[in-house]
């Protein structure tokens, strides 16, 4: 590659970020997690107070986000920032390799759009024992960083693999992918090697093709019919870790990064847009090189993005960004939550792909797209059934996206709309932040603090822990946050400016971006303004797009690169389509530092 | 050709008529095996959530621990174990930061992520390096509904220390998880000839699969330490269900040839009629529905049984059951009633849980009728698998040739604030008579307990030589214990 580079833990943190340490005042937790040790989150205390889980960036330091600096998932040192060239060439930042599993919509699309086969549900529903949901801590849930595997991954794999495969028009398929249907060794050669580069996203090495062979002639050997055979290969393709998981060429006999090829470019083009797997397009680019020059970069991502399935990575991203299908509040069901997940997303599509909006104005628009359920919480007249545009502008303190009950809903728990459990959800989408451990001597203090508070509001608890030395340097970075929620129960409703007891619901706060208690807020209009022109919330939003892009958890490299990324999506008028262009011509999109290679492993 | 009926032959009938049965009779012919063949070892933990007071433990069965008595010439029990690993090196929540140290010994290596296996992960990989010759690797059940941190509720820690298989809930899953491998899927059974056909391409589908993965996570691979490790896990989890997927003829005559013990229902029924035993998330904030305690310990209990029959048909041999998460945060309904006193669950939980209610808000009588009933549970699992009617090759019970290690998180009670890593209770039961019965207060770390059971079994723990970059501790050896 050429391009000069150095190690450096602690990276370049864009906008100043000068968030208070949450320890400074009390010492270092004992036993706070070394920094870069990778990363988890954990939800709210049971009492609603903050026994939230940082990450990564020791007990003495600042909070740190998402895996340290030093970490690609599970510890290794993985990152590496490149300095400038004596002749002034640009900074690189790369990121070591970590395979991908594929999410399950990227497992499922992948499929769909290779075999022509769409699934029955109860292999789509892991209670039933299908294909395992996403899980992991962190806003994103396909992040490789936070997959773990169980057994049900195995079973489900296979038994759905099984079942998929025998759905498949093998003889269909066979025409269409240009291979011959006769009972022989090249027969299935040639299938095995035309499917296989679909669904393994490259061309197979010999090896692979005589791996999968093997099946295949046992299948001749069974007096099977070619199809029969085939089928039975497909099977093992599915299963094969070339499909389930995206892999790179992540050793070299130095470590320094190296561009992409072709193939792996494509692969993650093809996953960040498509959730899916290269097309024909796609992977004829790759295949000759031409992928790797902006224009032509620039001119696959706009047919990417003209293609329907490009409609497929924000409403994952929304999705994941809201989490309104998990929205908890007293009386809900589970159509509530269908409901409320199907209008936010809607609003997020409709924003994207039909008003061509900026990520800042996510914070600002009031045009939802509601359906009966949703427009009941809002306090609007439902009429009809099904999804309707609607704008919110006339009511009180609804604007922008975060406003939606479907995110408020995915916010907290309870009836309560709790201030710590709303404040950190938004630290951690806003700021990219999470809070750190609890101390334990603290953890006692918490234990007791319900009860001591009992029939204090939200905001009076808050006030209580704002003025405790020993809880202001936490709490101060993340409450404020949820203070102009207050108006807001925890369905989304709109409960008025007075609580049950008739105290006032006061809105005011700031956004706790290290400067003291600024920018301030007065209400949820100008709080959303303030997010929507914030540097360090607006950079935090373009870290999200490259956590997405990159299935890697957010951290001071994506914090690095958001800046660049960033200047280049403004520069570019601010769409969708900017963010994606300047995502993916990014370096930590375009690159992967290599590691030497190590020995042993197998099993 | 050895005759083999298929459930679904016998269940049509004649003339196609299905009959309905409560049970199979054992219908599979008895294995050509020898009669004095020892049972293999098996390795089951069992956890219960919310601890016990040191000084309800030190009661003996006079507390909470009242339901083992029937049981006591087969279970060594502690009650003053200490686990300061997991405040010394752990950070987060505090119930969750124990159980990523329970049954796994080494203090966290992350937050929330286990620096190693689980007992029974590791008792199975150490000795079936290869994968264990049963149709199943292991199994992981239990009753716990709040969800947040893995570690609530997570028992089976993989070999990397992510986390491994959730425990699952409802029995008629288990049951279908448990034994629905056994069953033919042609109608001919397991002979037919299509059947055969199958399961050779099965064999070699899955062959493939397994070789793919052992090239990238070997030394030609292309990815690095982390990938490889990553692919490594799955790989250990295609393992513990090969046998499932794809087993070969001669397991798959073996598992249908069991000893009497193995009598399959024909099914099972879940109990309760609103346990919400699919669901999936309890909330942001971890609050949990309000379950009659009835049904959940019902439930816990049929889970008990079916592994207990699981264990009997060699269907695995290792495995973990959850009774209520760490911390305890399930909210009960109805009324308990134990050792002369009641607890109104209706009464005192709405909206809470035995965490909030009782545990922080010092109601330590209240607190001790919850280990009650946990404990009581945990006592009905322990005697499914010592059911006398089933006795195995040697003449004992499954319990006595089975290695049960019973744990729970804080001991904190009485007079102390909670949250003290000090009077854990653990316990241990059966153990093929490697161990003594009786009671030990003396104060031990609980690896000096995790190391002292493997031994017998030739299992090396490795527990405190460093699997943890900060954590170093030679366990102790517990000497009065063993026999």
């Amino acid at each position: 590659m050429g391009t000069p580079w150095r190690s450096s833990l602690t990276a370049v943190l864009t906008g100043g970020m000068l968030l208070l340490a949450c320890t400074s005042d009390l010492g270092a937790p004992p036993g706070s997690a070394p920094a870069g040790s990778g990363s988890g989150t954990g939800v709210g205390g049971g009492n609603g107070v903050g026994a939230g889980t940082g990450v990564g960036g020791g007990g003495g330091g600042v909070p740190s986000s998402g895996a340290g600096t030093s970490s690609a998932g599970k510890g290794s040192a993985g990152a590496s920032a490149a300095g400038a060239a004596p002749g002034g060439e640009p900074l690189v930042l790369s990121r070591t390799g970590l395979a991908a599993r594929l999410s399950k919509l990227e497992y499922q699309n992948s499929i769909v759009d290779v075999l022509g086969v769409s699934f029955l549900p109860a292999e789509l529903d892991a209670a039933a024992g299908g294909i395992p949901d996403d899980a992991g801590d962190g806003v994103f849930k396909h992040v490789a960083d936070k997959q773990t595997s169980v057994e049900q991954h195995a079973l489900a794999y296979f038994q759905v693999g099984e079942a998929v495969a025998k759905r498949v028009d093998l003889a269909a398929l066979a025409t269409r992918l240009g291979t011959c249907t006769e009972a022989t060794a090249a027969c299935g050669t040639a299938t095995i090697q035309a499917l296989g580069e679909r669904l393994f996203r490259r061309p197979l090495e010999q090896r692979e093709v005589d791996a999968m062979l093997v099946v295949y002639n046992a299948g001749l050997a069974e007096q099977l019919v070619f199809t029969e055979a085939a089928r039975w290969t497909l099977q093992a393709m599915l299963q094969a870790p070339q499909f389930l998981f995206r892999m790179e060429q992540e050793t070299a006999s130095t470590r320094a990064p190296r561009d992409l090829d072709g193939y792996e470019l494509a692969t993650r083009l093809a996953s960040f847009l498509w959730l899916s797997v290269p097309d024909d397009a796609l992977r004829a680019a790759a295949a000759d090189g031409s992928l790797l020059e902006p224009g032509v970069l620039d001119a696959q991502l706009t047919r990417m993005l003209a293609d329907p399935k490009a409609q497929r990575f924000t409403e994952a991203f929304g999705a994941d960004f809201s989490r309104a299908r998990f929205a908890s509040f007293d009386g809900v069901t589970d159509a509530d939550r269908a409901a409320l997940s199907e209008s936010m997303l809607a609003t997020f599509q409709d924003h994207f792909w039909t008003q061509h909006g900026s990520v800042a104005a996510l914070f600002t628009t009031t045009r939802f797209v509601v359906n009966p359920i949703t427009a009941q919480l809002l306090g609007l007249p439902a009429s009809g059934s099904g999804l309707q545009v609607a704008d919110v502008a006339g009511l009180p303190e609804r604007v922008g996206l975060l406003t939606h009950p479907g995110m408020i809903a995915g916010m907290g728990d309870r009836a309560i709309g709790s201030f710590v459990n709303r404040g950190k959800y938004l630290m951690e989408r806003l700021l990219c932040r999470n809070p750190i451990a609890v101390p334990d001597d603290i953890a006692a203090q918490i234990d007791t603090f319900n009860t001591d508070t009992a029939g204090l509001n939200e905001r009076e608890r808050a006030e209580i822990r704002m003025g405790r030395a020993t809880c202001w340097s936490c709490h101060s970075q993340f409450e404020p946050l949820a203070f102009g929620f207050a108006r807001f129960d925890a369905a989304g409703r709109y409960v008025g400016d007075k609580d049950a007891d008739g105290k006032p619901l006061v809105l005011d706060g700031w956004v706790p971006t290290g400067e003291a208690t600024e920018p301030k807020y007065t209400d949820v209009k100008s709080y959303m303004q303030v997010l929507a022109s914030d540097p360090l919330v607006q950079t935090c939003m373009t870290e999200h797009f490259i956590s997405f892009a990159t299935a890697r958890t957010t951290d001071d490299l994506s914090r690095a690169e958001a800046g660049d990324v960033g200047q280049r999506y403004l520069g570019d008028g601010g769409t969708l389509p900017a963010m994606v262009s300047a995502v993916a011509h990014s370096s930590l999109f375009k690159t992967i530092l290599a590691v030497q290679p190590t020995s042993g492993g197998g099993n | 050709m050895r005759k083999i009926l298929s459930r679904r032959t016998l269940l049509r009938g004649s003339g196609g008529v299905l009959i309905g049965l409560p049970f199979l009779e054992e219908m599979r012919p008895r294995a050509a095996r020898a009669q004095d063949a020892a049972p293999p070892m098996r390795l089951i933990t069992m956890f219960f959530g919310l601890g016990v007071a040191h000084e309800e433990s030190i009661k003996k069965f006079a507390g909470p621990l009242e339901k083992y008595q029937p049981l006591e010439s087969k279970m060594a029990f502690f009650t003053n174990l200490e686990c300061k690993q997991s405040h010394d090196f752990g950070s987060g929540e505090p119930h969750f930061k124990v159980g990523d140290v329970t049954f796994v010994g080494d203090p966290q290596r992350t937050e929330y992520e286990a620096c190693g296996p689980s007992l029974e992960q590791l008792a199975k990989k150490t000795l079936h390096p290869d994968g264990v010759p049963t149709l199943l690797g292991s199994k992981s059940v239990g009753m716990w509904f709040r969800t947040g941190a893995v570690s609530q509720y997570t028992r089976h820690w993989n070999w990397d220390g992510s986390p491994g298989e959730r425990p699952e809930r409802r029995p008629t899953r288990i049951f279908e998880q448990l034994f629905g491998g056994l069953m033919p899927t042609t109608p001919g059974g397991m002979e037919d000839p299509a059947a055969v056909k199958e399961r050779h391409m099965r064999r070699s589908v899955l062959d493939a699969v397994i070789g793919e993965y052992k090239h990238y996570t070997g030394d030609a691979s292309p990815l690095g330490a982390e990938s490889k490790a990553k692919l490594a896990v799955h790989l250990d989890n295609i393992r513990n269900v090969e046998m499932r997927l794809a087993p070969v003829d001669a397991a798959v005559n073996d598992a249908m040839a069991q000893e009497a013990n193995c009598k399959v229902p024909s099914g099972v029924t879940d109990p309760g009629t609103d346990v919400p035993y699919d669901l999936a998330q309890g909330g942001a904030g971890g609050s949990a529905p309000i379950i009659e305690w009835e049904d959940f310990a019902a439930a816990f209990q049929l889970q008990g049984e079916l592994m207990a029959l699981a264990l009997r048909c060699d269907v695995l041999r290792f495995g973990s059951m959850l009774f209520v998460g760490s911390g305890g945060h399930v909210g009960f309904r109805g009324t308990y009633s134990a050792l002369g006193q009641s607890v109104n669950f209706s009464q005192d939980l709405p909206g809470t849980s035995p965490h909030d209610a009782y545990f922080h808000n010092n109601k330590w009588d209240k607190c001790r009728l919850h280990a009650h009933l946990c404990n009581s549970s945990l006592a009905a699992a322990l005697t499914s698998f010592d059911d006398a009617n089933y006795l195995e090759s040697n003449g004992k019970t499954l319990l006595d040739n089975t290695l049960v290690v019973l744990g729970t998180d804080y001991g904190g009670g009485g007079t102390t604030t909670g949250h003290n890593p000090d009077g854990v209770f653990h316990a241990i039961a059966g153990g093929n008579g490697h161990f003594k019965a009786g009671w030990n207060d003396k104060v031990y770390n609980i690896i000096d307990l995790y190391d002292t059971v493997l031994k017998p079994y030739g299992i090396a723990s490795g527990i405190g030589a460093g699997r943890h970059a900060k954590y170093r501790r030679a366990p102790v050896e517990i000497s009065e214990l063993l026999v």
